[in-house]
């Protein structure tokens, strides 16, 4: 695979920042998934859809302006959202971060989460996730490697 | 191991602004894409022989390179690129196709790597820059081609080549 030099990513992820505008607007979710169902691995293939998935949401974040900024070559969390309380019992396992604003969810990202001590996209205080409990995201952030 | 997936219109929005982006400010500052060719000094895509580099420190900047011995074709944004434009993304996807012009080899040798490089800034500084493996057709290489001996003085091309993103990342 070739290869590209930091000022590369850096410039390609603020190009995806700047489109996906809804990521820092309150057309922007982040959901949490279950181990229930298997990570979308192929989004070119099969584009991601939130009610394809829906059994197995477990927390949904409402983005507002602000949320995400670039810092070097990674985009990450500038503010963290509000906690929300949890509707559905199990083990988080991936998180999608998506826009909503156009009906489909055109600008997707889709990674792990883990503990704060692993290396996903999405970092959680636990992973065992009960119903009606409030949960915060600690940090979302990701990169093109 | 833990992977990120993304969608096309992330990819084409990524890919977009590393191409054609004029003045984006991205925290190592402006840059200009990979296929940006008004103004001066432009950027260059070139095809070379040897080991192929595993970093980018061979190269102080777009002139101005260690493995200047090596290159065999080059394609100079400021002349090769006139006439209709030879890079093209389809809107929301991630498929970028190169055509670049015939073009006489400069040297001779076996292929082996591909380097494109776009100015910073009004000067010769690299911004953005990309290298890869350049092999025979079925070799799973970067680029493949049909034949990867270049001789001095003749004329390449290249048609339809097929650029696109990958959907998944691992780390």
């Amino acid at each position: 695979m070739a290869i590209v030099n930091n000022h590369f990513k850096q410039a390609g992820l603020a190009g995806i920042l700047q489109q996906a505008s809804a990521w820092n607007s309150s057309g922007g979710r982040i959901n949490i998934y279950s181990t229930g169902v298997a990570k979308p691995t192929n989004l070119y293939a099969t584009p991601f859809s939130t009610s394809t998935y829906s059994a197995y949401r477990m927390l949904t974040y409402t983005l507002t302006s602000g949320t995400f900024i670039q810092d070097g070559a990674t985009i990450r969390f500038n503010t963290v959202p509000s906690a929300v309380a949890a509707s559905l019992t199990g083990t988080a396992s991936w998180a999608a971060l998506i826009d909503i604003s156009s009906g489909l969810p055109n600008y997707t990202v889709v990674g792990d989460v883990t503990l704060s001590t692993g290396n996903g996209m999405v970092y959680l205080p636990t992973l065992n996730i009960v119903s009606g409990t409030s949960y915060a995201i600690l940090e979302c952030s990701f990169t093109i490697s | 191991m833990a992977s990120i997936h993304i969608s096309t219109y992330a990819a084409w929005s990524f890919l977009r602004t590393t191409l054609f982006n004029v003045g984006i400010v991205s925290p190592m500052g402006q840059s200009y894409g990979l296929a940006y060719r008004a103004g001066s000094y432009y950027g260059y895509f070139r095809i070379l022989k040897g080991t192929v580099p595993t970093d980018f420190t061979f190269a102080t900047d777009m002139l101005n390179y260690t493995r200047t011995a090596d290159k065999l074709l080059e394609w100079n944004g400021d002349l090769s690129f006139a006439g209709s434009y030879p890079i093209t993304l389809t809107n929301y996807t991630n498929l970028v196709t190169i055509n670049l012009p015939l073009t006489a080899a400069t040297g001779s040798g076996t292929a082996s790597w591909f380097w494109w490089t776009a100015k910073k800034n009004e000067s010769h500084a690299i911004g953005l820059q990309m290298l890869g493996t350049i092999g025979n057709v079925g070799s799973g290489l970067d680029i493949e081609i049909p034949d990867t001996n270049v001789v001095t003085g003749n004329s390449y091309r290249m048609q339809d080549v097929r650029w696109a993103m990958p959907s998944g990342f691992t780390y």
